[in-house]
């Protein structure tokens, strides 16, 4: 055996020695051998050009000369990971950066009771730099999404190529604590209303008027306010013009814009004062009675009402309006939940993808992130899978299209969700009703149990 | 001759003063007093390489004095030294250099390190597999599993490895098909690493692997400890080896969160002793009726 194998070693490839493939001679089955010498294995051009592409893309490498680019090109270890795949495990030690060159990866922070996706990143991100770089903890789990193909990069090749080079590691370790600090802050302010047992403040925002945002807001607070009577708000700062309170047929007299003089010692007392009734359950407290009152609604205003909204009730509904000022920013930061509001349109759901892009962006965890597509005519324009295209994300809830009903109840003062169980708004109400409770409720319940020194069974029973 | 004599028992205390001059000289520029290293590490009488390593085997990798001591041995032409000491004729020379390039981290060097490994002495093959390891990073992991697909999974190998290999490494290599006696050394290496990411590699592999893969996949999984893995270790406590059960049994006794369950109660009175052992261990230390039942077995 071994001297044939010499013999046509020894000889050149012709007529009297055809190659293996054509004298009948089967390959042996061929397995992924590793490089015994990393030097002499450069990727293919192509590959080389693509993932210079990514790092192109990436924060803080960016700025990096070409050759120092292609070095760590070079150097980069792809790996192929199936929906649902673990990267990283918080908690545990890490040595490697991951840039995500397709594909889409979630981020998650445990922080008993609840887990928290602090972020998704997608094409041209990376992860993984602060246990790498600062050898602490993993702060975050890390999954894989979608199919995704990353590019890691270990230490000893980061030192190796830039290991000079003092002014990009500072610069990428100044961005690896400022991911931390962010992806901190959005796990604590999307439990921290649990941990307190405070209120959840919901925000409701529809970046295009007429969307039906506050309908939607209003039978989401009639169906919450069915599960806890008298526990549950809705907050209307839909400026300039508020008509939460008209809808629900009530005649508002005092309204929070009113509130900015208050002294502090009657704050409390004056706000609650100023919640309007609905004999159905809910409360509701309009933003602004007169559309240039809107401007005496602060920032400063809405977090001291909220502080004191989130210790009376069980669930804060905010409807937000369609600008992002300092208002809804203050708003932002103090919601546990965000549902996005979209119809069935060219321009809105394109602002409904800016808004959804901006709101990631300020550190919106994604699984606090609801979309509904409330239908406003029977045959709408773009459908639902466009829709969810556009959004480049699912749509948690769809309203279908429910004729003249919600025009009548507002003529008559009715919350649909109160009143018609067959009403499609009902329905959509209602499911929102159980994202949130699935969220935010059971928790809720499972840590006063836990409080009162119940075990998890006896909760359960 | 008398002075010959007195010379001879002069020699350690000799060798000692200039010991402790050549670590103090090391300890100024960890320190930052001292920025040029002039260090000799062929000389016979002293061993500086092994001071080097002693006191660089104190420092954190990414530490400022880890990279003074490293930019100390730069500049004075040290790492020439090494890669020269490499390639020398010496067998005790080779290794105390590979001693010095594992302790220094020094990464460019792995592609000579890495056909070291499979040298004639023994002690040098050794200290190849070790220099890798703490060098770690991709390419020395390629290098040591290219070690253990020549040499076989040898103990050593399969511990640098698993200090070597970086993140998601070892998973790869688990998922992708190799050389027959490659996988078992990386699913072992998995295990030592005790990382959570590999639980499922390690899963998949006990699923459809031979009976050697089933018995080290378990215990891996047995010393990553994770809760995931009970309900594929329980199964395997029905498995038609000995081995496979006994292996199987020994790693749910190191997952904590494990219920103790029929499957593992029947262990404890399986045909073969050494599975009754395991069993019987497992439930002592997760806290089960062992010593109830051990009259029983």
């Amino acid at each position: 055996m071994r001297a044939e194998f010499s013999v046509s070693g020894s000889r050149a490839i012709g007529p009297d020695n055809p190659p293996p493939v054509l004298n009948g001679h089967k390959a042996g089955r061929r397995f992924a051998a590793p490089r015994q010498q990393a030097d002499s294995s450069w990727p293919p051009n192509h590959v080389m050009l693509a993932r210079v592409a990514v790092l192109e893309q990436a924060p803080a490498f960016f700025g990096l000369p070409e050759r120092a680019l292609r070095s760590l090109a070079r150097r980069l270890r792809p790996i192929t990971l199936a929906a649902g795949d673990a990267v990283v495990y918080q908690g545990e030690p890490g040595d490697s950066i991951f840039f995500i060159e397709s594909g889409r990866c979630r981020v998650m922070i445990e922080r008993p009771p609840s887990v928290v996706t602090v972020a998704v990143l997608s094409e041209a991100d990376f992860f993984g730099e602060g246990a790498c770089l600062m050898t602490r903890p993993q702060q975050a789990s890390v999954f894989a999404q979608t199919e995704c193909t990353l590019l890691a990069l270990d230490r000893q090749a980061l030192n190796a190529v830039l290991g000079r080079n003092g002014e990009f590691f500072d610069q990428l370790r100044k961005l690896a604590e400022q991911r931390f600090n962010l992806f901190a802050d959005t796990a604590v302010q999307a439990t921290w209303g649990m941990l307190l047992d405070e209120a959840t403040v919901v925000g409701l925002y529809s970046p295009k008027g007429g969307s039906g945002g506050t309908c939607l807001a209003l039978n989401l607070v009639g169906r919450l306010s069915r599960l806890y009577p008298g526990q549950v708000l809705l907050l209307d700062l839909d400026f300039p013009y508020s008509h939460a309170a008209l809808l629900a047929g009530l005649v508002p007299t005092s309204c929070l814009a009113r509130l900015l003089d208050v002294p502090p010692d009657s704050f409390e007392e004056v706000l609650l004062s100023s919640i309007l009734y609905h004999a159905g359950g809910p409360m509701i407290l309009p933003g602004a009675l007169r559309p240039e009152e809107s401007d005496e609604v602060t920032a400063e205003l809405i977090t001291r009402a909220v502080g004191v909204l989130r210790k009376t009730f069980r669930y804060v509904v905010v409807d937000l309006g369609i600008a992002i000022d300092d208002a809804t920013l203050a708003v932002l930061d103090l919601t546990q939940h965000l549902i996005v509001v979209a119809a069935p349109e060219l321009s809105a759901v394109k602002s409904a993808a800016d808004a959804i892009e901006i709101l990631q962006k300020l550190g919106t965890p994604d699984d606090r992130l609801t979309v509904v597509l409330n239908n406003r005519s029977p045959k709408p324009a773009v459908s639902k899978p466009a829709v969810e295209r556009m959004l480049k994300r699912r749509v948690d809830v769809e309203v279908a299209f429910d004729g003249g009903r919600p025009d009548q109840a507002a003529l008559t003062g009715e919350i649909l969700s109160l009143t018609d169980p067959r009403s499609e708004i009902t329905r959509g109400a209602q499911a929102l009703a159980g994202i949130l409770e699935a969220k935010h409720g059971g928790e809720k319940q499972r840590h006063v149990h836990l409080e009162r020194g119940e075990s998890a069974a006896g909760a359960a029973d | 001759m008398s002075r010959t004599a007195t010379g001879n028992a002069l020699q350690p205390a000799r060798s000692a003063i200039r010991r402790s001059l050549i670590r103090r000289h090391i300890r100024s520029v960890i320190s930052g007093t001292g920025t040029v290293l002039h260090l000799d590490l062929n000389d016979t009488e002293v061993d500086s390489a092994a001071l080097l390593v002693e006191e660089a085997a104190q420092l954190q990798a990414n530490s400022a004095a880890f990279r003074r001591l490293a930019s100390a041995i730069k500049h004075a032409g040290l790492a020439d030294a090494v890669i020269d000491g490499l390639s020398s004729r010496d067998p005790i020379l080779r290794a105390r250099h590979l001693r010095v390039a594992g302790a220094m981290r020094m990464e460019p060097l792995v592609t000579w390190i890495g056909p070291l490994q499979w040298s004639r002495e023994p002690f040098v093959r050794s200290a190849a597999a070790r220099a890798l390891g703490r060098i770690g990073g991709a390419r020395s992991a390629d290098a040591l599993l290219v070690a253990i697909q020549r040499l076989g999974p040898r103990p050593m190998f399969v511990i640098a490895l698993a200090r070597a290999a970086p993140d998601l490494y070892l998973e790869t290599v688990l998922r992708s098909p190799q050389r027959r006696g490659v996988h078992p050394a990386v699913a072992m290496a998995a295990g030592i690493r005790r990382r959570r990411t590999a639980t499922f590699a390690l899963m998949a592999q006990m699923a459809g692997g031979s009976r050697r893969m089933r018995v080290v996949c378990s215990r891996a999984l047995g010393w990553i400890g994770a809760p995931v893995s009970t309900e594929a270790l329980s199964t395997a406590l029905a498995d038609r080896d000995w081995r496979v059960r006994m292996s199987a049994a020994k790693a749910l006794g190191s997952i904590s969160q494990y219920q103790p369950g029929a499957l593992l109660q029947m262990c404890l009175t399986d045909r073969h002793p050494r599975v009754q052992r395991g069993a019987r261990d497992a439930m002592r230390k997760l806290g089960g009726p062992a010593g109830a039942l051990q009259g029983g077995a």
